[in-house]
């Protein structure tokens, strides 16, 4: 997960600034991804929580023993109550680790008249990243 | 719905007792985020308080998740060798709903939200516990801030690796352009709370 903390300490860059001016049209960039392997689940706000839900099954089926779900920003709340899900809905089955962190989100300021330039704004937005892995069931699983 | 109004919403009230974390030291403050809490107000409080405490426990639900995690990491950033443990849970919220028909019954809707507690201690923490955080300066092996003239070997810890993690140069603190007086004063460094990185090689 990135964890940089390179845009400046400031505390409140945490809090969103909408466009500086009226004479540029924001646009967010895709945030960056920093690993893509098989078993990493990124969850967003236009993710159905049930289709998710799905993929994450499916992933523990084909054999992993770990999966990653990641959620950034208005994503963190899906991506807690999917890994909660798994967690109650296989009882004792799966164990989830939670770290946070911090995201530098690059936004692109494209102008609207003719005297201002392009610019960029970096934000920061926090984020989540579960560890949902299989413990040792002392029973046979239900 | 159209025929419902919202009623009260019952919360089930969280208890110091209760928050999932083990191993909890017996005085924390607790900042309990909710939906329409203020960060300037949470963080202005808190930075100032943790001087004096051991532990913070930061704890939020539903809407608050979001900014419960971004306090915490404002605060670690200000307090940088902070061991962390993050649980996650649900939280029975009961909605009462009162019928605008008179032959309607009032409606209770049981919802679980999503919980996150968040435990920032300066003391060092069990770090087999699922949910463990090291702080990110221990992330990286840093040389031991202990400067032992055994022998030539030992190179000065220069501030470079301050640098390296966040710009707490006390230059940035200028130029923002909203100041808010009681954040940014806790951004300039407190450099006091210096705990050897020996815990990197108990590991």
């Amino acid at each position: 997960m990135a964890d940089s903390e390179a845009g400046g300490a400031k505390p409140d860059s945490f809090i969103k600034k909408r466009k500086p001016s009226s004479d540029y049209a924001l646009k967010k960039r895709v945030p960056h991804r920093n690993s893509h392997r098989k078993n990493d689940v990124y969850v967003t706000s236009k993710s159905t929580s049930q289709s998710q839900l799905a993929l994450c099954e499916k992933l523990f089926d084909s054999g992993e023993s770990e999966i990653f779900i990641y959620g950034l920003g208005s994503a963190v709340c899906p991506a807690i109550n999917i890994a909660l899900q798994l967690k109650e809905k296989y009882p004792r089955v799966y164990e989830v680790s939670v770290e946070t962190s911090t995201v530098d989100i690059v936004d692109d300021l494209e102008p609207l008249v003719d005297q201002v330039d392009y610019e960029t704004q970096t934000r920061q937005n926090s984020a989540v990243r579960i560890r949902v892995y299989r413990i040792q069931p002392e029973t046979v699983k239900s | 719905m159209e025929n419902y109004r919202k009623g009260k919403n019952v919360e089930e009230q969280l208890e110091r007792e209760k928050i999932p974390i083990p191993g909890l030291p017996s005085e924390f403050i607790w900042m309990q985020v909710s939906g329409g809490s203020k960060m300037r107000n949470l963080l202005g409080y808190a930075m100032n308080a943790f001087q004096d405490q051991k532990a913070i426990v930061w704890s939020g639900s539903g809407p608050a998740v979001s900014k419960t995690i971004s306090c915490a990491e404002i605060v670690k950033r200000r307090y940088k060798h902070v061991h962390q443990i993050n649980k996650i849970c649900y939280r029975r919220v009961e909605e009462y709903w009162e019928p605008l028909l008179e032959d309607l019954d009032p409606l209770v809707v049981v919802r679980d939200v999503p919980t996150i507690h968040i435990l920032l201690s300066k003391e060092p923490l069990d770090s087999e516990e699922p949910g463990y955080q090291p702080s990110s300066t221990q992330r990286i092996a840093l040389p031991s801030k202990k400067v032992e003239h055994k022998g030539n070997n030992q190179s000065h810890r220069k501030p470079r690796t301050h640098c390296v993690l966040g710009q707490f140069a006390p230059k940035a603190s200028g130029s923002s352009k909203k100041s808010q007086k009681s954040v940014n004063d806790a951004v300039s460094p407190k450099l006091s709370e210096n705990q050897t990185l020996d815990r990197e090689a108990n590991k």
